[in-house]
């Protein structure tokens, strides 16, 4: 598979596997102490965390961006509430210390960056096609 | 003659990694990721562990350049610079160290954070390395995880900066050509 629809099986596969990721981080709240409780989830952490991941992976599976973009943003919204609770030295609702706040940014930045990326519609891409044959250009990706 | 980079000792074998590689690669990158997460924990804002006696937190660990001196002048950087502007010193960390975590745990940027996560190493072994009871090969386990990431382009394998390296090729410009630097 290549070319546009490539890209976009790529995309939706990269935002199913950070909700599963997320999903996954969730195990962290089950030890008690260190070293296997590497991050320090409250329960309405847990709770927030499966639901954005199960958006995040309904995106993917039915490729909507805007539910991946909105789990995305979830999660950002999330690391903010838990800054705030930190400073303020209020309840660990979401978390109990800044190891929460630094997951949920992770898969903040990871579902903004998947779901906003811009790749080109199959139109424009054939459109691009139709141009390099036209110049006698071989499109192809420049080395880095 | 082949890819193979011949010489006087014989061929060298050029480093593409398996399908098993990448996955080890990408174990190592969340690991590295999750060390940063999980060391953003003991850094408690507003005060960072100032304002208590004795100190504590990242308060305590910022004074210890003073009391076991790892290098002249970043000890006198230390007590000259640093901790007079100490809170605007403790967010900087915060903000550094969770970004360190969140980027390297899904891959984005990922050797850009590499770097910024060597010279984060560098300030963490200029102030801890003489300190008691500390064990060195610890930092120096953290040069080599990151050297790791910086040399193998890690966010490439599983990682964020594999889907979308293809995306910012395309999009080129001034901020694509920079994620491609950075990825």
């Amino acid at each position: 598979m290549t070319g546009v629809a490539g890209m976009a099986a790529r995309v939706r596969r990269a935002a199913i596997g950070l909700g599963l990721g997320a999903a996954a981080s969730t195990l962290f709240a089950i030890p008690e102490r260190a070293p296997w409780r590497l991050v320090a989830f409250g329960g309405g952490g847990v709770i927030v965390t499966l639901v954005l991941a199960a958006l995040a992976i309904g995106g993917g599976v039915l490729a909507r961006r805007a539910l991946v973009v909105a789990a995305g943003l979830g999660f950002a919204a999330a690391a903010v509430v838990q800054l705030v609770q930190l400073v303020l030295g209020a309840g660990a609702v979401l978390g109990q210390d800044g190891s929460t706040m630094a997951l949920f940014l992770a898969f903040a930045v990871g579902l903004a960056a998947v779901g906003t990326a811009q790749y080109p519609t199959s139109e424009a891409a054939a459109a691009d096609a139709s141009a390099d044959r036209r110049s006698g250009g071989a499109a192809g990706p420049a080395p880095t | 003659m082949s890819t193979d980079v011949v010489g006087r000792a014989g061929p060298v074998e050029s480093l593409e990694p398996s399908g098993l590689g990448r996955v080890l690669l990408a174990v190592v990158r969340i690991t590295v990721g999750l060390l940063w997460i999980n060391n953003v924990g003991w850094k408690v804002p507003p005060r960072f562990g100032a304002g208590t006696n004795p100190p504590q937190g990242l308060f305590e660990w910022v004074q210890k350049p003073l009391h076991y001196p790892v290098f002249a002048p970043y000890s006198w950087l230390v007590e000259h610079l640093v901790l007079p502007a100490f809170p605007l010193f403790a967010w900087g960390v915060f903000v550094v160290e969770a970004c360190l975590g969140a980027f390297l745990l899904v891959g984005l940027a990922t050797r850009f954070w590499a770097v910024v996560g060597l010279a984060q190493t560098v300030v963490i072994t200029l102030s801890v390395l003489n300190t008691p009871g500390e064990w060195y090969w610890a930092y120096f386990l953290m040069f080599a995880a990151h050297l790791a990431l910086l040399a193998t382009a890690a966010g490439r394998a599983y990682g964020v900066d594999g889907v979308l390296r293809p995306v910012w090729r395309r999009r080129g410009g001034l901020v694509g050509r920079a994620l491609l630097k950075a990825s």
